[in-house]
């Protein structure tokens, strides 16, 4: 992977730092989408966006120490999938909370920068998980 | 219709510091066509299997340019799909054929990955992930299947060592092929001390950075030496890991086999051997039980029991595998049946299966967002 794209980051930024996606609209479904998209593909209905609350519970986590370009800087790093409170999953990274994550526990999200690029184009954040302290 | 392998090439897999591109897809189309005793004017057509050649070697349009260095004028096309480039390459070679192709036509899978550095292949293989779910996080490919062997474990029971056992049968298997990556056998204590990549998985529960190309013709008549192509079936799912209703599973390839037994008319039970997409060392334990030779769940155990092993009741990756023959993604798919066609002729030497009549390849695009499997007959 290259550095994302001005445009690309622009277009972006809500599903990055706000888990901006979508619950579809039919009442018997129940399908949710992240990132966003109009049509639900489980039954074809319309999906009603939505912005996720950024809390929920680790399935599984894995240290990734063989980064992609850009990433070497913040290696090895966490990801996990992540369960959310309201329904629907995504893979994210897991940080402040060391590599040793047992499945279940609770997280919640922090916007953090995921790479520093160093040739002044724009910082790319995102929205990562870490473990929950507070009950 | 039937449709017949008259012919197969293929280059050694490895580190090819003197070969391009385009060298090693010509090496393995010469000798497919030799040995299925054809010219190049006597080509139907011809699909060329790739997923990097853009990203690595600055080279798209590998249909044309790999045709015209051949000297065929006939339609050529690019497939892509991931590391099921090839196996898809093979499936619209065949669908050409049954919509009425009577010329025969080739099929080349090719793929150049060793000129750049290990994290430049990283990146460039995260297109086959979903870009704006997964790729533009770092999520690396090690770390999906990772998450997929974590969720396999927790579910079944599947240990370390059950993911051991697959990658020191298929470097045991890779001695007794001449043109594999590694002539190196493994120990359960190499790979589970050898450095992680994405825990659990260590080095030695991945494929290696290979170059390498497969070729075959396709015929609606069979020669004396031929192998009937006897179905194939291709299976999606999503292609982003958060989207899938299963984490235990690959239904792609459950998909795909579905299809591929129905047209082929076989059950799982009658396959004598299988080559598999053993990416990373948990992936061959799911096909095993997405293929129906073993219960969901029993991958792990009937693999440290010696159930795939050559003289098992079911032969899984006797060539090595991409673990330890190399995995030349684009060429992969078409590699596998290459091997599988050198079985059921007899001509496998000293990793023969004997008697073999039946055999299966089961090749993976990304995570399994796509499958291919098919099937080979003895005639
Ligand atoms: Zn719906």
């Amino acid at each position: 992977m290259t550095f994302v794209p001005a445009p690309e980051l622009a277009r972006s930024h809500g599903h990055h730092v706000r888990l901006e996606g979508g619950f579809c609209s039919s009442s018997g479904c129940g399908a949710t989408t992240l990132p966003y998209k109009n049509i639900c593909s489980a039954c074809g209905c319309k999906m009603n966006p939505h912005v996720f609350e950024p809390r929920g519970t680790v399935l599984y986590t894995t240290t990734v120490v063989t980064p992609p370009p850009g990433f070497e800087e913040r290696t090895p790093y966490v990801i996990g999938l992540i369960e959310l409170e309201e329904g629907g999953r995504l893979l994210a990274h897991i940080v402040d909370s060391g590599t040793e994550i047992e499945s279940g526990v609770r997280v919640e999200g922090v916007v953090r920068r995921l790479y520093d690029r160093n040739d002044g184009g724009p910082l790319h954040y995102a929205m990562a998980f870490r473990v929950t302290t507070r009950s | 219709m039937k449709t017949y392998i008259t012919g197969i090439g293929t280059t050694s897999v490895g580190e090819h510091w003197d070969k391009s591109l385009r060298d090693l897809a010509l090496e393995a189309a010469h000798q497919a066509l030799t040995d299925a005793k054809r010219s190049p004017d006597e080509i139907g057509g011809v699909w060329v299997g790739s997923m990097l050649s853009g990203e690595l070697s600055g080279q798209s349009h590998l249909g044309a340019q790999i045709a015209g260095l051949l000297g065929i004028v006939a339609p050529s096309v690019r497939v892509e799909g991931a590391c099921a480039s090839g196996g898809l390459a093979v499936a619209q070679a065949r669908n050409a054929l049954l919509a009425g192709e009577s010329k025969p036509v080739l099929v080349i899978g090719v793929e150049k990955m060793t000129d750049h550095t290990a994290t430049e292949v990283t990146g460039a293989l995260m297109q086959a992930a979903d870009h704006e779910a997964e790729g533009v996080f770092g999520v690396t490919f090690p770390a999906l299947y990772a998450l997929l062997a974590k969720a396999h474990m927790e579910a079944f029971g599947t240990t370390r060592a059950h993911l051991s056992a697959v990658s020191v049968k298929n470097h045991a298997n890779a001695m007794h092929n001449p043109k594999a990556q590694f002539h190196k056998e493994v120990s359960q204590e190499q790979v589970e001390l050898a450095p992680r990549i994405a825990d659990p998985l260590t080095l030695l529960d991945c494929s290696p950075i290979s170059d390498g190309a497969a070729a075959l013709v396709l015929e609606v008549e069979p020669t004396d030496r031929s192998v009937e192509l006897a179905g194939i079936g291709i299976g999606t799912d999503t292609v982003d890991l958060a989207s899938r209703a299963s984490l235990v599973e690959l239904a792609a390839t459950r998909r795909a086999a579905e299809r591929a037994y129905r047209v082929a008319d076989v059950t799982p039970q009658e396959i004598d051997l299988a080559e598999v997409h053993d990416c990373f060392t948990i992936a061959e334990v799911l096909a095993i039980e997405d293929l129906g030779f073993v219960e969901k769940g029993e991958g792990g155990r009937a693999t440290a029991r010696g159930v795939t092993a050559r003289e098992g009741r079911i032969p899984v990756n006797v060539s090595g595998g991409l673990k330890a023959s190399g995995h030349p993604v684009g060429a992969t798919g078409v590699k596998q049946l290459c091997e599988l066609t050198l079985q059921l002729r007899g001509e496998a030497e000293a990793r023969q299966v004997q008697g073999a009549e039946v055999a299966l390849a089961q090749n993976v695009g990304g995570s399994g967002g796509t499958a291919v499997v098919s099937i080979l007959k003895r005639i």
